[in-house]
């Protein structure tokens, strides 16, 4: 039985494949058409998901009829005349039935049903800019199946709020949030702060309740909100403030969700997933903190599948896309670490969601000076952007403030406090914290890079930053990193 | 009947009017979502 899972005609196109009970293969539009959040998928595309075999049915991962409704009453009149999923489906070529789960339900199958814990009671908190009316929604799982307990609607959303923010200082909307993520580390967080509750919030979730409530709408931005501040100064306190609302939204939720249900066990997905920052604030209520690899819209492509099937599918890992054949480029890559203290690899299948995990990787010495610099300067990033570590995860603990003793961060997903970041300063934001990536048996070649890393230097660490520059897709296949090389300079040591 | 005439044609005023500035709106301050 072959199903596919598609997410795509909006932003962040992705396809997923399930045959004999497992995610066999997904991958995002973007890698294809190098169109960063490309909205569609591509020929080359569904001809990798076809050496699978013709799907019997797909499944959409949003309701696009009552999207349509929201798009009219927002005023997007144009995108009422949008083909449905069908003909989209039709034009590819793929010719079977498609049907349509909510877009919210479609997040909270994917944090459910991929948590492990199907049999157990765990609360959903989906989090994102729109749904088809949804902006937050909170489900429990109970014996396999979910129930909403509580959503909020348009036009009163916390993701709306921070892309339009995100517009505000001069970034791309929907696209360069985690770039003011960054930013707030670097400001003031008070300078700002009451103002912009006041001229943005009527309500703000609490213990009792938890709701958000706008005094505007933002779907057009907020461009018009504070003309006079212009200096780099204002806008990285702005950015500031922002995250500190943000996180005290996402505490909120969290204690109210946590105060009504009995569940030690939390899921957290839609693209306000991706804040690692505030992610860590969730064990303050929970136990356990489940984030799925992509918990962004690209990752509902497998979500609707679950939300199908209703029931977990296997998902062994995150690397599901594009394969470079061949033997993981260990030597290579261990003797350019070694030598100029920075590497570069594309080898095997390409991860499915937007970190890179150790198959389309720029790898460093975490202990060089000045290696932030160098890296940065390859990938044409902002100078204070910070890289994120790999660990072994056994390791962890001795170089990171873990919030409990069995933490796992397999996808990158938690900014964890670093022991000592004098130590390692390209690793470290300008707050003390590393975008930790702990890394365990499920990686594979990547594990095996990094203990033969730790038993040549005793550092058990690396850099791990994504290969690919500022404002372009991940590299995904052996010409991509061919071309990369001769472009950027940077050797890529692709499959043998 | 001239009546009538005079409210059609302010109705119709009044919806190309709405148009002009959801025009104008879109142009100045695209939406950021679908």
């Amino acid at each position: 039985m072959t199903y596919w899972g598609v997410s795509a005609m909006s932003h962040d196109a992705a396809l997923a494949v399930y045959q004999n009970d497992k995610i066999v293969y997904a991958s995002h539009g973007e890698r294809y058409s190098r169109i960063k959040n490309d909205q569609n998928l591509h020929a080359e595309q569904i001809s990798e998901a076809l050496q699978y075999g013709r799907p019997e049915r797909v499944f959409f991962y949003e309701n696009t009829t009552k999207k349509k409704t929201r798009q009219a009453r927002s005023g997007q009149y144009r995108l009422l005349f949008k083909e449905s999923p069908s003909t989209y489906m039709k034009k590819l070529g793929v010719d079977v039935p498609v049907t349509m789960f909510d877009h919210h339900y479609s997040h909270a199958a994917y944090g459910y049903y991929s948590s492990g814990l199907y049999q157990e009671t765990c609360d959903v908190l989906v989090i994102d800019s729109i749904g088809e009316f949804e902006t937050i929604s909170v489900w429990r799982g109970r014996h396999g199946k979910l129930h909403k307990a509580w959503s909020q609607d348009y036009p009163h959303s916390v993701g709306l709020w921070y892309s339009a923010m995100t517009q505000r200082l001069g970034l791309k909307p929907q696209e360069h949030e985690y770039i003011l993520m960054g930013m707030a580390a670097l400001g003031d967080p008070g300078r700002f702060y009451q103002t912009i509750r006041d001229d943005f919030f009527e309500c703000l979730p609490g213990h009792n309740n938890p709701e958000v409530r706008f005094r505007e709408n933002l779907h057009r931005g907020c461009l018009w909100w504070r003309r006079d501040l212009v200096n780099v100064q204002d806008y990285v306190d702005i950015a500031a403030a922002v995250q500190k609302i943000y996180e005290e939204i996402f505490v909120g939720i969290l204690s109210w969700m946590s105060k009504i249900t009995e569940s030690d066990q939390v899921a957290i997905v839609g693209g306000c997933a991706l804040n690692c920052v505030a992610n860590t604030l969730a064990y303050n209520f929970y136990e356990r903190v489940w984030i799925p690899p992509n918990p962004g819209d690209a990752g509902s492509s497998i979500g609707a599948i679950m939300a199908a099937l209703e029931k977990p599918v296997v998902v062994h890992d995150a690397y599901l896309g594009t394969e470079i054949n061949g033997e993981y480029p260990f030597q290579d890559v261990l003797q350019d670490l070694e030598g100029r203290g920075i590497s570069a690899v594309a080898s095997g299948p390409a991860e499915f969601g937007p970190r890179a995990l150790g198959h389309r990787s720029i790898l460093a010495d975490p202990r060089l000076l000045g290696i932030k610099d160098q890296v940065n300067k390859i990938k044409q990033r902002e100078e204070f952007r910070p890289f994120a570590p790999m660990i072994l995860r056994e390791h962890a603990a001795r170089y990171f403030h873990l919030p409990r003793t069995d933490f796992d961060a397999p996808y990158m997903q938690y900014a964890i406090p670093c022991i000592s970041p004098q130590l390692y300063p390209g690793i470290t934001h300008i707050d003390g914290t590393s975008r930790v990536q702990t890394v365990d048996r499920c990686h594979g070649n990547v594990r095996t890079l990094l203990e033969r890393w730790y038993e040549r230097t005793g550092c058990p660490m690396l850099l791990n930053t994504s290969l690919n520059i500022k404002g372009e897709p991940l590299v995904n296949t052996r010409e991509d990193a061919e071309r990369w090389s001769v472009v950027h300079g940077l050797a890529v040591r692709t499959a043998k | 009947m001239i009546k009538w005439v005079k409210e059609r044609i302010q109705k119709w005023r009044k919806r190309r009017e709405r148009k002009r500035k959801l025009k104008e709106l879109a142009e100045k301050d695209p939406f950021i979502y679908d």
